[in-house]
């Protein structure tokens, strides 16, 4: 459904000098190539400043391409012009981390709700407030909600007000960034569950961006880890977390913390923290990676299928 | 008594526009020596009001209504502003969850810290620094000199939580209270993190209060751990018995909700802000799945299931099972 082939998204930093017309590029995402079939849930891990974000931001065209193509449904949408692609925003749409700032404070349930359907021009204005409601009861709201403000209701019920406003042109893809972070643990599993259901009920795609690692074990169908724009392993979930292969993905895996006394997840020796750099040549994982040899220092891997359906970035696992 | 710290009775209350709303509400705990308390509950359970009580750090509108709070013994709540500050810091010592706002954005980290220590001890600004560059390798921060030099923005997230540290253990603090340390970094420097805690409570023998709402943090830390649900701390024992045989209904909730591997996840009834609660009853009561007709009625007391192990339900135990 969705292919992303090549991705690059760099952003201009100014420099400090006068007079120097050298720009320097951010390379937030470099080289991600994959694919989301329809029906599934493809996931993003990464830390912070991975890129994750910006690539699925970048799926949804908020940002220009530097390089690469996206394909949605069979067309490129990479470079088209915002007007063109006016019909295809209407199949995508997203939900934010933080429900707090991502719901307008003045607008009513309705007037948010309804946002979507205006800029798209579908319906007339009564089947908007049914659809509204109807909307509402399927995100397990109330629907006498319909007139209240966003302040009037917990971080849960905000962000299931987001969910209803993405669904409310009937998109077949949502980009799902980091929906649950923000929110307490006891409601993570509610809203996860509400999007397992509606993607059972409406046959939706999401790309679900997450640093939970838990959490994106037990919903999604295929995993990417992310470090510092590269994409480093691409696998189904469960391989992944049985069999992780990059070095980065098992440190990833090793410092989840079990919920439960009785495996010890801080025992062993204190790892030495160093200050870490971008790496400017070679894997940019290498000055963290217990493998690295001088052929990480000097040449980026690519990313290569070991086992079905498994690929990963690293020199460890090539010929 | 030989508790370090214990707490009575304690409740809190926020007032607003003449409306008093009740964040604690008759709160007991301990803390003993050199041992790293859990106290987890959602937001808005009054886990970070109840500790935060402890150096009276609430702010203007909130008021501790009833209860004391021992330290070696002297009541915090009856000591004036100029004896509390001998505590504050010194004694008992804090850190924040958002390490960006709360440290001052305009002060070098060696600013900061050269001035909490000649606070709090009389050595010179010489002295004081070289302590300040021995706080920062303990904490891990290399090259510690020329980071005395750099402003909170110049740092990322874990550094900034570990500058924190370093100040939170500048005088030795007998206590620390560590509110969601580690919410805002990643996993791989949450660990780094709670490394540390851990470490430092190991060396230095201090006690710590860990708030989290992450079960995985506490599991793994804590000795004994307080659940707090809507100002009540609803069960308090040791953390295997916590994990493997709660107790109480929002006990057993909140544990099925984390994710793992090879178990569905079990749905959590959300509290809806709206629905007016009866404030003498089971704060779990309208999310309770087990309540029963005696839990309309009256507030449960705490039940002792072991000498350790206190909860707060009259349906309690092994009863949820069936």
């Amino acid at each position: 459904m969705i292919e992303v082939e090549d991705l690059q998204i760099y952003f201009r930093q100014k420099k400090q000098k006068l007079f120097s017309f050298n720009t320097e590029y951010l390379k937030a995402v470099d080289h991600v190539s994959f694919t989301i079939k329809r029906g599934e849930t493809f996931g993003l891990v990464g830390e912070s400043g991975s890129g994750k974000s910006t690539v699925g931001k970048g799926i949804l065209r908020y940002y220009n391409l530097t390089g690469g193509n996206i394909t949605f449904d069979g067309t490129e949408i990479g470079y088209q012009k915002e007007k063109e692609l006016l019909p295809i925003r209407k199949k995508m749409q997203s939900i934010f981390q933080d429900p707090y700032a991502s719901l307008d404070p003045s607008h009513t349930v309705k007037d948010i709700i309804c946002e979507p359907m205006e800029i798209h021009k579908l319906y007339d204005k009564s089947e908007r407030k049914e659809r509204a409601c109807e909307l509402l009861e399927m995100v397990g709201m109330n629907k006498n909600d319909i007139l209240r403000y966003p302040h009037e209701f917990s971080g849960g019920q905000r962000q299931r007000i987001s969910i209803a406003r993405a669904l409310s042109i009937n998109p077949q893809f949502i980009l799902c960034d980091e929906p649950i972070s923000a929110l307490d643990v006891s409601l993570q599993a509610q809203i996860v569950h509400l999007l397992e259901g509606l993607q059972d009920k409406l046959g939706l795609t999401y790309l679900f961006i997450s640093h939970q690692l838990q959490m994106v074990q037990q919903i999604c169908d295929n995993i990417g880890v992310m470090f510092l724009g590269n994409l480093v392993e691409l696998s189904d979930a469960d391989d992944l977390y049985k069999n992780p292969l990059h070095p980065y993905t098992k440190m990833l895996l090793s410092s989840m913390l079990e919920a439960d006394p009785g495996v010890r997840c801080l025992e062993d020796d204190i790892p030495e923290y160093k200050v870490m750099t971008r790496v400017k040549q070679g894997c940019k994982f290498s000055n963290r990676c217990p493998y690295a040899n001088s052929r990480c220092k000097e040449e980026v891997p690519k990313l290569k299928e070991v086992a079905k359906g498994h690929y990963v970035a690293c020199f460890q696992y090539e010929g | 008594m030989n508790h370090l710290l214990s707490v009575k009775d304690l409740e809190v209350s926020f007032y607003k526009e003449s409306k008093e709303i009740r964040a604690v509400k008759g709160v007991n705990f301990h803390i003993e020596e050199g041992e790293i308390y859990g106290i987890v509950g959602e937001s808005g359970s009054g886990k970070s009001v109840a500790t935060k009580s402890i150096l009276r750090l609430g702010p203007d509108n909130c008021k501790i209504k009833n209860g004391e709070i021992l330290f070696e013994g002297d009541n915090i709540l009856e000591k004036n502003n100029r004896e509390l500050r001998k505590i504050r810091g010194n004694e008992i010592s804090i850190i924040f969850q958002d390490s960006l706002t709360s440290l001052n954005p305009v002060y070098t980290i060696g600013d900061k810290l050269v001035e909490l220590i000649r606070r709090n001890q009389k050595i010179s600004k010489s002295d004081a620094k070289k302590r300040a560059i021995e706080l920062l390798d303990i904490v891990g921060i290399a090259d510690s000199k020329s980071h005395l030099k750099s402003y909170p923005h110049e740092l990322s997230g874990g550094m900034r939580q570990r500058v924190m540290i370093a100040m939170a253990i500048s005088s030795n603090p007998k206590i620390i209270i560590a509110d969601e340390p580690t919410t805002a970094l990643d996993v791989t420097i949450q660990k780094q993190i709670l490394y540390l805690l851990k470490d430092l409570q190991k060396k230095l023998h201090t006690s710590i209060i860990l708030i989290t709402h992450d079960l995985g943090v506490v599991a793994q830390m804590c000795s004994r751990i307080a659940v707090m649900c809507a100002g009540y701390i609803v069960e308090e024992g040791t953390t295997e018995d916590i994990f493997y045989h709660p107790s109480h209904p929002y006990t057993k909730a909140l544990i099925a909700s984390v994710p793992k591997a090879g178990r569905t996840l079990e749905r959590f009834i959300e509290k809806t802000i709206t629905e007016e609660e009866n404030e003498n009853l089971c704060p779990f009561f309208s999310r309770c799945s087990y309540a029963i007709e005696k839990c309309r009625l009256a507030l449960p007391d705490n039940y002792l299931e072991n000498d350790k192990h206190s909860v707060r339900c009259y349906v309690r135990g092994e009863k949820l099972g069936e």
